[in-house]
Order: structure tokens, then C-alpha cells, then sequence
């Protein structure tokens, strides 16, 4: 767990971690010419970056993902197993939803694009510092699509070692729900017939005898398409 | 958690249904009372439940029983519950203070019921 901020006195240390020396030198200059922020080591890649959290203690690290030798992603996982105490804002070029996702369950406390305003990096380290999660606002509910996608995706995969298809992994889903076959078939926009014939290949497929042991069944397997 | 398939003791062939480690809370009453108690739901199957009570129940007593499957779904959809009727078949005391009544309990039929969305 993150340690809080020292006092309201004390600036903010942060680290920067980029492998480009002109951003990661521009980048410095920036947040220190701002009040209340301190610039307390540049490391140039994940290995150096380690370290330097380590022995200098920093506050917040800013951590680019791409870099050499051991990308961001590999170094919030050494971060979270060496208990450094530094909070990570993810400062990158580009992402897409899944590695969000993936930064922010590696412990990542946010995620800020490079184009950003200088304002809102300040407003970011601050909101971070303050114990609170920085996705963007823009990008919250893109997060949110990206998080069920995920699990989702989690629980097709599970499915197939059941040999279950999208369809019936849906249904299973609305069984739980407690959705009966007249009300799965019309969700599913399919005929009542063709519902009792995905839930008897469901049943055949799992082993189950009945509805309340498919749920139950669903349960225990995470067969569902769940919050992950 | 979900066990194997067994025989039932003394009765060697006989598949034992397979039981569903569902630790949830589990309300329960004796049939036709108004209130309903707490309890916890150690197992269930097909044929049965056991649950933990902190109060004997008489065997052959009628109960009802409902829990909601402890899984958050997707799309704003909330997981169902599920009604049971049963009949007591077993009642362990207590084995020590801080333990509860073990109450073992036939499901003659089961119901669900759909919970209001999270949306």
C-alpha cells in the first residue's frame, strides 16, 4: 500500500522513469518549476528505475511503458513485489483498454497520455497523491467496457474447457439471472424450442441435471460473464 | 468447494450428487412462521443443503430456505435467488462454543426468483 503524503509542506518527490533523455530532461523542468513538486531521479529504464525507487523513496513515480530492458508493465510488477511505497502514474504515448486495465490491477494509481495539458499532469500527480485514481475523464467509461471485456474474455475462456459456445455461455449467464426459457428466448431474440436445446447441450456438456444445478455448477466455475 | 463423486455410505453404486461449495448467508424459516432466521449455507446439491443455524431445528421439520447465488453478473443483471422447500434430515449440535448447529436438510423443490437490476 502506497504510503500518504508527507505533510502539506513537504513537496511532492517524484521520479521520472522515460528511456528519451531531452523528454525525460524537459519533463523535469516542467514539474519543477511548479510549487509543491520535486524531481528527486530520471531513470532511463526499468532496472535503473528500481533502484533508484528504492533508494530514493519517492513519492510518485512517473513511469513511461515503454522502455528498455524491463518494460512499465514488468516494472509495477517488481514495484508491487519489492513494497516500494511510491504511487505510479503511467505517462505514455499511447495505450489501449486492456493494458489500463492491466496497469491499474499490476497497481498502477493512473494513466496519463504524453499529449496532455501541463495543468492536467499537475492536477493528475496531485489527484493521485490525494489517494484517488486518475483514468481521464474522456476514458472512464471506455475503462469500464474494457473491464467487462475482460472478464468477459475470462469467462470464454473458461468456457471453452467446458467445449461451451458463446451462445450457450449467455445462457447460462441469464439462467442465473433466473431468466426462464420463454424470457431467455426472448431476450436472445431466438425461439423458445432452440433455448431448450441449448440448455440440454449445456446440461449434457457439464454433467448437470437440472437448472439449479447448472446455476450452482455456473457458480462454483466461473462460467459467467461476471463482474470481474 | 465442489467434491467428487461418491457412493453413499451403505449403499455402494449409488452415485451421491454432487455437492457445490456455496458459502453464502442463507435465511431459512420453519414452515408457515412469519420470521425468518440467518444461517450460513456450507453445501448444497441437487438433494440437499447443509447449513449452519444457531438454533437446533427437529428433524422431519418442513423449511424453507432462500440465498442469492453470490455472483455479480454483467449488463447490470443481478444474480437470482433461490427459493427452497425441504425437510430437515439431520441436526448436529453444536461441537464446541464457538461452533453452530449443523442442519442437514432434503430439497423436495427449488424456485428462482429474479432480483431488481443493479442498472
Amino acid at each position: 500500500m502506497a504510503s500518504l503524503p508527507r505533510t502539506s509542506f513537504s513537496p511532492i518527490r517524484v521520479l521520472i522513469a522515460d528511456d528519451h533523455s531531452l523528454f525525460r530532461e524537459g519533463l523535469r523542468k516542467l514539474i519543477e518549476s511548479e510549487a509543491g513538486f520535486e524531481v528527486v531521479g530520471q531513470a532511463s529504464d526499468g532496472e535503473m528505475l528500481l533502484d533508484m525507487a528504492r533508494e530514493q523513496q519517492p513519492d510518485l513515480i512517473l513511469l513511461d511503458l515503454a522502455m528498455p530492458r524491463q518494460d512499465g508493465m514488468q516494472v509495477l510488477r517488481e514495484l508491487a513485489a519489492a513494497e516500494v511505497p511510491a504511487r505510479t502514474l503511467v505517462l505514455t504515448a499511447s495505450i489501449n483498454k486492456s493494458q489500463i486495465v492491466q496497469a491499474l490491477k499490476l497497481g498502477a494509481y493512473g494513466v496519463i497520455l504524453k499529449e496532455c495539458t501541463t495543468q492536467r499532469l499537475f492536477d493528475s500527480i496531485r489527484c493521485v497523491m490525494a489517494g484517488q485514481y486518475w483514468i481521464g475523464r474522456e476514458s472512464v467509461s471506455d475503462l469500464v467496457r474494457a473491464l467487462r471485456s475482460v472478464a468477459s474474455s475470462e469467462a470464454g475462456s473458461r468456457s471453452k474447457d467446458f467445449g461451451l459456445t458463446p451462445r450457450e455461455l449467455e445462457i447460462i449467464t441469464l439462467v442465473v439471472a433466473g431468466y426462464s426459457n420463454p424470457e431467455i428466448a426472448q431476450r436472445c431474440s431466438i425461439s423458445e424450442q432452440t433455448v431448450k436445446h441449448h440448455m440440454s447441450n449445456v446440461f449434457d456438456k457439464l454433467g448437470v441435471s437440472n437448472r439449479l444445478e447448472l446455476a450452482l455448477f455456473a457458480v462454483n466455475h466461473q462460467l459467467t460473464e461476471s463482474v470481474a | 468447494m465442489e467434491t467428487t463423486l461418491t457412493a453413499n455410505e451403505g449403499q455402494v453404486g449409488v452415485p451421491r450428487a454432487r455437492r457445490y461449495g456455496i458459502g453464502t448467508s442463507i435465511r431459512y424459516r420453519v414452515g408457515g412462521a412469519n420470521g425468518w432466521r440467518e444461517g450460513t449455507l456450507q453445501n448444497i446439491s441437487i438433494t440437499g443443503v447443509l447449513l449452519c443455524t444457531d438454533q437446533p431445528l427437529e428433524i422431519d421439520t418442513t423449511i424453507e430456505m432462500r440465498f442469492v447465488l453470490p455472483v455479480e453478473l454483467l449488463n447490470g443483471e443481478s444474480a437470482a435467488e433461490v427459493l427452497c422447500r425441504g425437510i430437515v434430515v439431520r441436526s448436529a449440535p453444536p461441537s464446541g462454543p464457538e461452533e453452530e448447529t449443523r442442519v442437514a436438510a432434503k430439497i423436495i423443490s427449488s424456485r428462482f426468483l429474479r432480483q431488481p437490476g443493479r442498472k
